[in-house]
């Protein structure tokens, strides 16, 4: 589950809740899956993301974590035709960040754009995504994913390497308590990446694994939900865990906190929210003295064993402009623990949002 | 050191002694550099409010592509964007929109789109204190939205949530203000009329679905500025180029350096007169304080030294006049900066930025040119003080008739002088080109005129003699002391002639351009009616006129003819041009333009003939028959130059195309403006009062007779003259103050000779009228030389400076009432002067006068 674009929703459309109103489809129940035509867009929905997370190693064993993602929010259901077309309907807007971290440095770039006049274009019934110079497009049973910003540039194939995993019920992933607040979620929990990376001036061929989550929706938090920690494992034992703890204003853990263990068939076991429990160890401070968890303690009834969860490098804020000053952290992060009574190492990506909200004119004065 | 204390306390309480002449002094200084402050800060302000005005870039924006004065098609975005896609393509497109419910003011709309610039264009909603953007988002949904920089809002009175009604080719509709915007190292808060949009609801709003102003680029740090500026040229219609933001500048600069160096060369007259004026109390001063100095030469200050001492006493006193003169330069500039933009927006291009730059440069070469000035001035009088032995100096001052000859000698070389550098000023201006050598022309054949002062006092003095009435005992000794006190009045009388020839030779030009402008205006205004957007005539702006106002006018009955013109810049050979597009067979049927060279004929396939402006022939040196190449959005168009006429309606030349072929080649139908001729039956007033309803609903337009028409163009043409008007009234204003000045130096130092006067019999009321007299001759001496140099003045203007510079061919017309007036007034003026010194002279006591300089 990846509840980011809500996130955007709040910000950037504080009357998301008259969405209805506006003619926009909603999750109310559980959809009927058909791929390849499902990877495409689906612009009857307000909000919907392409997420690829992943870690990657060049012919020189450095590591790197990356992350390349395509959003589209609705402004409005329907444009005036034979009008500008500079008319708004959709925003499209992706990030794009390499963790280097042999030499811990986090570089992160973003697009966004109206999408007139071929900025972008959101295929529908098939995954053709064009975003400025950015790109994610099926190829066969794989995709193939390029994006670049100032100093990096991707271009990689991504090969499932797992069946897609439908979150939540049969893919409807609820988000609040109110019917339509959900989200058609899934997941290709591991996929193999090849390609190349370019990167201080070289380019370097590279490989690894990544993790894909689609998600579209016309959906809004529940009142009182500050933010989220997110997180995505993958063991070496052919198993994933995919958690989510929503975080409320007063610090209490929300009712809709979700996770989902998938065995190394791919079957998918739904955890009840007292089967996990995820306790943050340690903080980090950003150069704006805003305190992130930075180490984390998974453990519960329903697991085999305990994992923790640590940052490969402190830093991995996305410090966006693009969206009026925004900042969340999304990084690569080890795992260790015991799992099912043996020692296990394993990698993760974590998402950290409603931490930090607008750093606005700090950030500009820098 | 102690020498300096002695002539500091001497030169203290002379000051003291003689506050009125120390402040006449100041006065005069401090206007002339009033006038130079003032015209420097109009002419930095000028080039500010351009600069302001004429962009609102959306951030560090480091090129920009636009069309040369014209709107341009946006799929230029596509192909831009695709060969650089690391660069921000920024589209922009303008609109100027009236306020009705402000009648005069109005919006300069800048279409844009915010998420691409949302890192140097902020819009922000200041009570909500919420996301910065949250003021911005609804711009992108909210047809009505616009945002307005706070000094905009401030200015109309609107806050975030108010409304605001603007005319628009729709209607009126009501603007909803829904953010202020903070725009990242642009001269925003110089706007006062700048409002944004989103670049969708301007396009649909004002009729301008898929027409850009132009592509700013935003380039990311690592990129190669010139490296893309090539890449991008290279893959652009010909019609369109890549540059960065201040060529416009640079362009804007380039085209009004004639106008700035005009006014910049009236203002250093009014510097020059009053360096004449110190010049002339300083010569004074070395009389009158001789014996002081004399002193501080016998207990041992060297020659040297004095003379230094006299420079230093009146850089001392230019002070405070250039302080004096910067603060009533800045207040002159203030008062007469909107005029001067007024007429640059009617002769170049439109400024609509109100700028008030004072830069502290101006204010530092002012204060320098003061120093200078004044040091100039004290130059001679100081060696003069200098040269005197001790012994001369304690001697009384003996009379100078003596010098008179010498005085003339030393003239004359001078004038001689000055004539030979005029002819080398003159020698050199075709072979160089250099703008200021056609006004140091001028000043040199002035300074010729001013110089003969002493030679024409003579001539005037024997010419009395001979002719003159011989009773008139008090005219006879007037005429002398004229004569006698050559040394000091002979500059008085240059310096009045160095203005009045400014003043009249302003005027003879001015006169004789206006009689040229305005035959031409009324062979050229022929149709009986004009119809155009409002926005045209009140902004200067090229609205279009909708096809639907076209078509009810082409169907009414009452006309025998119509004509329509479209007007925009074209890049001819690389270079900015107007070109009006019309029905040149209609133009030639109706009223046919005034040809100046024989007529030609296309010579080749596919070329386009042209008429082309008299001004546009002279300054790219074209003549009939020339083949020239002009970008247009199909490519580049082959042209021939059939015919050169008079024009006067645009300083850079312009071109004349037929409508069709302008809408074959540029894909345009957009139309401007239309002509309108009635058959001879017809009922014009019911006909106008038609138009009036029937044209309502498509928006506001200006519905003009030619008469209307006509005076609007005079009116234009007299804004445009109007600040001459104040410089040539500041230059007789200084000179007159010169006058006083000489009078009561002269008196002071004749003060001996009053008195004796006085004791053998003669009255007060005599004393005064000797006075006056003798202002009188340096007003018929000044008058006589003034007249002259006026017409000399004028035929350089006229002939040379404006054919050569601003490329007019004006006809010679001399406003014979004005320069019979010339004289009169001067001599009233003269009179005016000597009042005050005449007074004085009256009051002297005369026991006081004859101890005097015993």
């Amino acid at each position: 589950m990846r509840l980011r674009a809500v996130l955007w929703a709040l910000v950037v459309i504080p009357w998301a809740a008259n969405a209805a109103d506006e003619g926009w489809a909603r999750a109310t129940e559980p959809r009927e899956w058909k791929f390849p035509q499902d990877h495409g867009a689906h612009p009857e929905f307000k909000t919907e993301w392409w997420y690829v997370t992943g870690h990657l190693v060049d012919s020189q064993k450095r590591d790197y974590g990356f992350q390349v993602t395509f959003f589209r929010q609705g402004m409005r259901r329907e444009v005036p035709e034979n009008g500008s077309r500079w008319n708004v309907r959709d925003l499209y807007f992706g990030h794009f960040t390499i963790a280097d971290l042999n030499r811990r440095k986090f570089r992160f770039a973003e697009r966004m754009t109206r999408g007139s006049r071929g900025q972008a274009a959101y295929a529908e019934g098939d995954l053709d995504l064009r975003l400025k110079d950015w790109r994610m497009v099926r190829d066969g049973e794989a995709f193939r994913v390029e994006a670049s910003g100032e100093g990096m540039r991707l271009a990689v194939r991504l090969d499932p390497q797992k069946p897609i995993v439908l979150q939540g019920d049969r893919g409807l992933s609820q988000k609040g308590a109110e019917p339509g607040n959900a989200s058609h979620y899934y997941s290709i929990p591991r996929l193999r990446v090849t390609g190349t990376l370019e990167i201080e001036g070289r380019t370097e061929a590279v490989t690894g694994e990544a993790w894909l989550d689609r998600e579209f929706s016309t959906s809004a938090l529940d009142p009182g939900i500050r933010g989220w920690d997110w997180f995505s494992i993958q063991l070496p034992n052919g198993q994933e865990l995919m958690l989510y703890e929503l975080r409320k204003e007063d610090g209490g853990r929300g009712a809709h906190s979700h996770a989902a263990w998938i065995q190394a068939d791919g079957t998918k076991r739904v955890l009840p929210l007292s089967g996990f429990e995820i306790e943050v160890l340690e903080r980090w401070k950003n150069p704006q003295g805003v305190a992130y968890p930075a180490k984390w303690r998974i453990s519960g009834k329903d697991l085999p064993g305990e994992l923790w969860v640590e940052p490969l490098i402190a830093d991995q804020e996305l410090r966006l402009r693009g969206l009026g000053d925004l900042a969340y952290w999304e990084g690569a992060c080890r795992v260790t623990g015991t799992w099912e009574g043996k020692p296990i190492e394993g990698r993760a990506f974590v998402e950290l949002t409603g931490y930090a909200r607008s750093f606005g004119r700090e950030m500009r004065s820098e | 050191m102690k020498l300096l204390a002695v002539f500091l306390r001497h030169s203290w309480r002379y000051h003291t002694r003689h506050p009125v002449l120390t402040l006449l002094n100041v006065l005069g200084i401090a206007a002339g550099l009033a006038v130079f402050t003032s015209i420097r800060t109009i002419n930095s302000s000028s080039l500010a409010a351009f600069a302001a005005g004429a962009e609102l870039v959306t951030g560090p924006v480091e090129l920009t592509i636009r069309a040369e004065g014209d709107r341009f098609d946006e799929s230029v975005f596509e192909s831009v964007q695709a060969v650089v896609p690391e660069v921000g393509v920024s589209p922009i497109v303008e609109e100027l929109a009236l306020l009705p419910d402000r009648p005069g003011d109005y919006l300069q709309f800048v279409g844009f789109d915010p998420i691409l610039t949302s890192e140097s264009v902020r819009l922000t909603v200041p009570e909500s204190g919420g996301n910065p953007s949250s003021g911005g988002w609804k711009f992108l949904t909210n047809p009505a939205a616009i945002a307005l920089p706070p000094k905009v809002a401030a200015r109309l009175g609107l806050q975030v949530g108010d409304s605001l009604k603007v005319n628009s080719p729709g209607g009126v509709w009501n603007a909803q203000v829904v953010a202020i915007v903070e725009v990242e190292s642009v001269g925003l808060d110089q706007m006062d009329h700048v409002a944004l949009m989103d670049i969708a609801a301007l396009q649909d709003r004002y009729q301008l679905v898929g027409r850009l102003n132009r592509l700013d680029l935003l380039l990311p740090d690592s990129a190669d500025r010139f490296e893309i500026q090539e890449c991008v040229q290279r893959i652009l219609p010909p019609n369109l180029r890549v540059e960065p933001p201040d060529a416009q500048q640079v362009r804007f600069e380039k085209i009004t350096q004639a106008f700035r160096l005009n006014l910049m060369a009236l203002s250093l007259i009014s510097l020059l007169v009053g360096c004449f004026l110190v010049y002339n109390t300083l010569t004074a001063a070395v009389v009158r304080r001789r014996r002081e100095w004399g002193v501080l030469r016998a207990i041992g200050l060297r020659a040297n030294e004095l003379q230094w001492l006299v420079i230093a006493e009146a850089v001392v006193l230019a002070i405070p006049s250039s302080l004096l003169g910067m603060g009533l330069g800045l207040g002159l500039a203030w008062g007469l900066l909107q005029p001067v933009l007024s007429s640059l927006t009617s002769n170049y291009v439109r400024i609509q930025a109100s700028v008030f730059s004072v830069q502290a440069s101006d204010l530092f070469i002012t204060f320098v040119a003061g120093l200078v000035t004044v040091i100039i001035a004290a130059w001679r009088p100081g060696r003069e003080a200098a040269r005197l032995s001790v012994v001369e100096a304690l001697q009384p001052v003996r009379s100078r008739a003596a010098d008179l000859h010498l005085l003339r000698r030393r003239w004359m070389s001078l004038v001689v002088t000055s004539g030979l550098l005029a002819i080398l000023a003159w020698a050199l201006l075709d072979g160089l080109g250099i703008p200021w050598l056609g006004f140091a022309f001028a000043l040199f054949v002035l300074m010729g005129f001013a110089l003969l002062a002493p030679v024409m006092a003579e001539a005037l003095f024997q010419l009395r003699s001979a002719w003159g009435p011989k009773a008139s005992l008090l005219g006879a000794l007037a005429a002398q002391n004229f004569l006698r006190g050559q040394s000091r009045i002979a500059i008085t009388v240059a310096a009045l002639v160095v203005a009045l020839a400014m003043g009249g030779g302003l005027s003879i030009m001015v006169h004789s351009f206006r009689i040229t402008v305005g035959e031409w205006i009324s062979e050229t205004v022929r149709a009986d009616l004009y119809v155009a957007p409002a926005s045209n005539f009140q902004l200067g702006v090229g609205e279009r006129l909708p096809p639907e106002v076209l078509k009810i006018l082409s169907e009414r009955s009452e006309l025998a003819a119509m004509n329509v013109y479209r007007e925009t810049t074209v890049e001819l050979n690389g270079e900015p041009t107007r070109l009006a597009a019309t029905h040149l067979a209609i133009l030639e049927e109706r009223h046919p333009p005034k040809f100046l060279a024989a007529r030609s004929e296309v010579a080749e396939a596919g070329e386009v003939g042209i008429w082309i402006s008299d001004v546009l022939a002279r300054k790219r040196g074209l003549q009939s028959g020339d083949r020239l190449e002009v970008a247009t959005p199909t490519g580049l168009l082959p042209l021939r130059v059939l015919a050169i006429y008079q024009d006067f309606s645009s300083e850079q030349g312009q071109i004349l195309m037929d409508l069709p072929l302008y809408q074959r080649f540029w894909r345009d139908s957009e139309i401007h403006s239309a002509a309108l001729y009635f058959r001879p039956e017809a009922d014009r007033a019911k006909f106008r009062s038609d138009l009036a309803e029937g044209l309502a609903a498509y928006g506001k337009f200006t519905v003009v007779s030619n008469e209307e028409l006509r005076s609007r163009a005079l009116q234009i043409f007299d804004q445009t003259f109007a600040i001459t008007d104040v410089l040539k009234w500041m230059a007789l204003g200084i000179a007159m103050l010169g006058v006083t000045i000489s009078l009561l130096t002269l008196i002071a130092e004749r003060t001996r000779e009053w008195g004796l006067l006085r004791a053998a019999g003669m009255t007060r009321r005599q004393v005064t009228e000797l006075v006056g007299r003798e202002a009188v001759w340096i007003a018929i001496t000044a008058s006589v030389l003034g007249l002259a140099a006026s017409f000399a003045l004028a035929a350089i203007l006229a002939f040379v400076i404006n054919v050569r510079f601003f490329g007019w061919t004006i006809e010679w017309h001399v406003p014979w009432v004005t320069m019979g007036l010339m004289p009169i007034v001067t001599i009233l003026a003269a009179i005016l002067a000597a009042v005050w010194p005449a007074y004085r002279a009256g009051k002297l006591p005369i026991a006081a006068a004859l101890r005097e300089e015993e």
